[in-house]
């Protein structure tokens, strides 16, 4: 294994994120914590995350703003929202929001471990996705383009996964 | 066992008695002031015009009665005079008659009126020298020297009328007499007439008790009147105007205005007189219409009754709105109590997190597999970690039992004046003292032992009477009442303080509602107390009214199958 998962983990309760950063890292994950929603958004614009854990309760930008945000600015940012004021309610606007799991606190572990892996798995399968889609345009670009034309078509292929 | 809690039960209702009645006085006096008072001003601006007009149709009615009268009158007497002038010019008279024929025209007059006392035959020297009559001893003579005569012998007419007067025979009566030149020589007829009479004949048709009829001479003495309502010859109180003839006119008997009719006779000087009562305007009224007065009280009263109904109405629609209203309210406390139920369970949770995480964690560093050699500082901190948060758990907990003390309550047999005393003696009678407030106890003397909670109805207690005393402000009272009927405790806790609006007390048992200042109340203690006497299977009802005191009433039912189970 050569690189670690990155995941980012949302929580205004600092001794509950101490706990849970820990036990994840001594899991062999690459934990970032934020306490707010506006430290959590300014660490996603410096560095890439596969997962994403978030509460939805917190004082300034709420849980729900962070996942809008997330969302539509790093489409393959898994989040799952780990939350003490659950409601089926907000559960259901989480998931059209674009979560892929909802949990309630306290946590178990194992439980954490299954949906973060269900959540890595998502990811994964996008980008492979993502990939098989690329390599059939590739070849339909190739099949009755001029040299240029495929050229031109390909740089603009690249530059999109970007 | 404790009954189940009915959700849709009104935990407090409004006593109707108080504000209720009140309502439905004050809309009883404004529908009264808005149909009753036209109908009065109307009804008596009516009964203004109609004794007016029966005023003036009155004094018409007299003005024409005096017109008639005086016609008659005049018609009456000219041919009285025709009458003697047609008997003395009439060629068959000797002159002087016999006394057997004056007899016989004597009988002949009277057959047409009764006026008549009697006749006579004057020679021309003056002398009665023919008389048939009642006053014989007239008979012979010498008039020659009567006012009469001598005006008759100097008139251009030949025939007088006279005024009322005595003459010989010192009796009131009034002369008729005419005048005959036979052969240069002069010759006078006359018949007296009674003046008694001539009234009774102008006054049949009449109610002489209303109308009272007289006639004046130009002088203003009696010449005509009713025999009980005056004397002949004496001075009447009234001497009509001359001008116009006939009217009607106002005169001052004895400090009083009052109003006759009057006409001037066109034989003679005389004026007859038309006095009336003019009755009460209500009272005619009233007595003149009786039918419609009946059907305007029928009316009334009606209206009254429909008032009544529709004040009635008004006031138990606004009972209904108000209960509607407060079993809204009892619905949104429910809601606010699951509200808070959920906002409590979501405060808990996070504490609750922090420990299983934390125990957790510390599970994971003394995992061999992950190979951590965590040092004593580490484990304590991390131990400290879930204390804390326990802790936290602790206080919110013991928040909502303070709220909601339903846990454990221990049924028991207890003497209810003790309770009570317990309540005033330890917490309250020094501070009372210190106040200036009395506490007035009313404990109904055969009160059997209760099965209750002693400490939570302590507790309510206390509550009700410490609000009590910060309402009552100085030398004031708290009365406290115990009573039981129909298997019920009933205790009452009245106060001489400030009372409250109906709109306080819609609030009062709702958490955190005060009208302390701030940090003196916390707005618990009577949603407390109501959840403890609804956990007892009682009611707590509050009667209030600003200004005037307030009075909480706690009813706790002791059935009959509760004792037996213990």
């Amino acid at each position: 294994m050569t690189e670690k998962i990155r995941i980012l983990i949302v929580d205004d309760e600092v001794k509950f994120l101490d706990s849970i950063a820990r036990r994840l890292e001594m899991r062999d994950f690459d934990v970032s914590k934020a306490s707010n929603g506006e430290d959590a958004l300014k660490l996603v614009r410096q560095k890439t995350f596969d997962l994403a854990l978030l509460d939805l309760k917190m004082p300034g930008i709420d849980g729900q703003q962070v996942l809008r945000k997330l969302k539509s600015d790093h489409p393959y940012i898994e989040v799952i929202i780990l939350t003490g004021h659950g409601s089926i309610d907000s559960a259901v606007e989480c998931t059209k929001l674009g979560a892929i799991g909802y949990l309630p606190k306290p946590y178990e572990l194992d439980p954490l471990i299954q949906k973060l892996k269900e959540a890595y798995k998502e990811r994964v399968t996008k980008i492979f996705e993502k990939d098989v889609d690329r390599m059939e345009r590739i070849q339909q670009i190739c099949m009755g383009n001029s040299p240029l034309g495929i050229l031109r078509a390909l740089h603009d292929l690249e530059n999109e996964g970007k | 066992m404790p009954p189940s809690n009915d959700s849709t039960a009104v935990p407090v209702e409004i006593d109707r008695s108080g504000r209720y009645r009140e309502v439905q006085r004050k809309t009883l006096v404004r529908l009264l002031l808005i149909y009753w008072l036209p109908l009065i001003l109307i009804t008596g601006y009516f009964a203004f015009q109609f004794n007016a007009v029966q005023i003036q149709t009155n004094r018409l009615r007299m003005q024409s009665i005096a017109e008639n009268q005086a016609q008659m009158l005049n018609l009456f007497l000219r041919e009285r005079v025709n009458k003697l002038v047609n008997l003395i010019d009439d060629p068959r008279f000797i002159i002087p008659p016999e006394r057997e024929d004056m007899k016989t025209y004597f009988l002949d007059l009277q057959k047409n009126s009764s006026a008549y006392i009697d006749i006579s035959f004057f020679d021309p020297s003056g002398v009665q020298t023919t008389y048939v009559g009642p006053f014989l001893s007239l008979q012979g003579h010498d008039y020659s020297g009567e006012e009469w005569y001598q005006s008759l012998k100097e008139s251009h007419a030949n025939f007088i009328i006279t005024d009322d007067y005595l003459g010989f025979r010192q009796k009131p009566h009034f002369t008729i007499a005419v005048s005959r030149t036979f052969n240069t020589q002069f010759y006078v007829l006359r018949a007296t007439l009674d003046p008694i009479e001539i009234y009774r004949h102008i006054s049949t048709g009449f109610d002489s008790e209303a109308i009272h009829l007289s006639i004046v001479n130009a002088k203003g003495f009696n010449q005509i009147v009713s025999p009980q309502k005056g004397v002949l010859l004496e001075a009447s109180s009234i001497i009509p105007p001359r001008n116009p003839a006939t009217g009607i006119a106002w005169t001052t008997i004895k400090g009083k205005e009052i109003a006759y009719a009057y006409s001037w006779l066109q034989e003679m000087d005389w004026a007859i007189i038309v006095q009336w009562e003019d009755q009460k305007g209500f009272l005619m009224f009233i007595r003149t219409n009786l039918t419609t007065i009946f059907l305007i009280a029928l009316f009334h009263l009606i209206v009254f009754i429909v008032i009544q109904i529709r004040a009635k109405k008004l006031v138990n629609i606004q009972w209904e709105q108000d209960q509607t209203q407060l079993q809204l309210q009892h619905a949104a406390k429910l809601v606010s109590v699951g509200e808070l139920a959920a906002g409590i369970a979501h405060e808990i949770n996070n504490p609750l997190a922090i420990v299983c995480s934390e125990s957790g964690l510390m599970k994971d560093l003394l995992d061999p597999q992950f190979g951590e050699k965590p040092s004593e500082e580490e484990m304590t901190y991390h131990l400290d970690n879930i204390r804390e948060a326990a802790f936290r758990c602790r206080d919110i907990t013991r928040n909502l039992l303070d709220f909601v003390r339903t846990s454990d309550t221990k049924f028991a047999f207890y003497d209810l004046h003790a309770i009570i005393d317990e309540v005033v003696e330890r917490w309250v009678s020094r501070k009372m003292a210190l106040a200036n407030i009395e506490i007035r106890k009313k404990y109904f003397e055969k009160m059997p032992p209760i099965r209750t909670d002693k400490n939570r109805l302590q507790q309510v207690l206390l509550n009700i009477i410490t609000n009590a005393k910060d309402a009552v402000t100085d030398r004031g009272w708290i009365t406290i009442q115990t009573n039981f009927q129909d298997d019920q405790v009933i205790i009452s806790i009245a106060d001489s303080g400030r009372g409250m609006s109906p709109d306080e007390m819609e609030k009062i048992f709702l958490p955190f509602y005060t009208t302390k200042e701030v940090g003196k109340g916390t707005g618990l203690g009577l949603p407390v107390s109501y959840g403890i006497i609804k956990n007892l299977g009682g009611k707590i009802t509050v009667e209030s009214k600003r200004g005037k005191g307030s009075k909480f009433t706690i009813v706790l039912p002791q059935p009959l199958i509760d004792t037996k189970m213990n």
